[in-house]
């Protein structure tokens, strides 16, 4: 029987948290007490657990592909708004506890399924919301935003949020941050509604897309914390599409949504903080589902619309590329 | 002319439909009524088809499914309030290719 140090030279090491990651390293992760490996792998996406519902579009979600949040959304049956949560390890979807607004084309922030803030979001019958509640393992509810809105991009953590978009009339409406209640900032240079966006701080987001009523937008904006900056265009405009929320600013990942003309559209692009590159496209259709990812290589999306009658996805779809981290089971 | 696709149906059931590995070796296109396009002529697609027990279709009998689903869809469409249009799109149609 081969013995790791006489092929490498050394033991396998012992971490409490992943090292950075070199093809075929073989470590002992001692906070998760697995035995780890890193297996480089191409860009694509598989099909993973279904959602709990039998369809779930408008559902917003954050976290990573192995730690990620839905909620909120329209179910099916009976299309109607939800209170429902539910958790997914990267596998498969637990019911979480009920939120105590029912809405649907909310919006979350957060980077894991442990510590989640949802604010804004459309109620039934018809209204913007301002509500705003975080996650724990409940739901509590936070102070209001400034203005009430739904189809929001947002970033950031549980306890510390950004959210931005909306756009009516010529009017770009402020960007507000979260710290325990809402506070009004500058708004964005383009003037768009649901635009998305990515990044792991209040302070560093980026959105992405997004249309105003004349047409589908492919810009792309950073956020420092105080103003936002045009930073490139996506190769795809898009609207409504899923994106990996959880991921720092400067490495995430789009995919899905509807195009130019409104049509449904599969394509993936990653962002390296520069420039955006096309990926593989998604399995299934997907606009309005929710999207978690830790960067543009792990990510994943769930539910959404599709182009077949009353019948709105309760799909989940995993992307993963390169470097991944892989557990050694004797199964 | 040579035909690129082939299409079968086959309902997705979740986690392991379609594998990682299966889909970096070839493209799946997943379509209204379970339609799936996969390459033709093509031995790790046939063996996904086989896998999911997916029923092969001709290109314009999985036409007429796509159809199908895409005419109900808008027609469910066409029956909502203007509200609910304003905040959705009509389905569009889906030509399938050979």
């Amino acid at each position: 029987m081969s013995i790791y140090r006489g092929i490498n030279g050394f033991a396998v090491q012992n971490y409490s948290s992943n090292p950075t990651l070199i093809d075929g390293q073989v470590w002992y992760n001692s906070t998760s007490k697995n035995l780890q490996l890193t297996k480089f792998v191409t860009a694509a996406w598989s099909t993973s657990g279904n959602l709990p519902q039998a369809g779930l579009t408008q559902v917003a979600g954050t976290g990573t592909q192995t730690s990620m949040l839905s909620f909120n959304g329209q179910a099916q049956p009976p299309n109607q708004t939800t209170t429902n949560s539910q958790s997914y390890d990267g596998s498969t979807w637990t019911a979480q506890a009920q939120m105590n607004t029912s809405r649907q084309q909310s919006t979350g922030s957060g980077i894991s399924n442990t510590s989640v803030l949802a604010f804004s979001g459309r109620l039934q019958p018809a209204a913007k919301s301002a509500a705003t509640e975080s996650y724990n393992g409940s739901w509590t509810t936070q102070p209001n935003m400034g203005r009430a809105e739904y189809n929001l991009g947002g970033a950031g953590t549980g306890s510390a949020a950004v959210a931005f978009g909306a756009y009516s009339g010529g009017t770009v409406y402020p960007t507000e941050s979260y710290n325990g209640s809402w506070t009004a900032g500058n708004p964005m240079s383009v003037g768009r509604n649901r635009n998305k966006g990515f990044g792991s701080s209040a302070t560093s987001a980026l959105t992405m897309g997004g249309e105003n009523g004349s047409g589908t937008n492919n810009n792309t904006e950073s956020w420092n914390g105080t103003n936002w900056t045009s930073v490139g265009v996506m190769n795809n405009a898009r609207y409504a599409g899923a994106a990996s929320s959880g991921s720092a600013a400067t490495d995430g990942l789009i995919a899905g949504g509807r195009g130019g003309p409104p049509a449904l559209i599969l394509t993936s692009e990653t962002w390296n903080g520069s420039s955006w590159t096309n990926g593989p496209s998604l399995l299934e259709q997907s606009a309005l589902g929710a999207g978690a990812g830790a960067s543009g290589s792990s990510a994943a999306i769930c539910g959404g619309t599709t182009n077949s009658p009353g019948n709105d996805s309760n799909k989940t779809q995993n992307f993963n590329s390169g470097a991944q981290v892989v557990a050694i089971t004797s199964t | 002319m040579t035909k690129i696709n082939q299409y079968c149906v086959a309902e997705n059931w979740g986690k392991g439909f379609i594998e990682h590995n299966e889909s970096a070796k070839i493209s799946f296109s997943g379509l209204p009524g379970n339609v799936w396009r996969v390459p033709a002529h093509n031995k790790d697609a046939n063996l996904w088809i086989s896998k999911v027990l997916g029923t092969v279709k001709t290109k314009d009998e999985a036409q007429v499914i796509v159809d199908a689903e895409v005419t109900a869809s808008q027609t469910a469409w066409d029956a909502l309030s203007d509200e609910e249009k304003a905040i959705s799109s009509r389905p569009v149609d889906i030509t399938l290719e050979d």
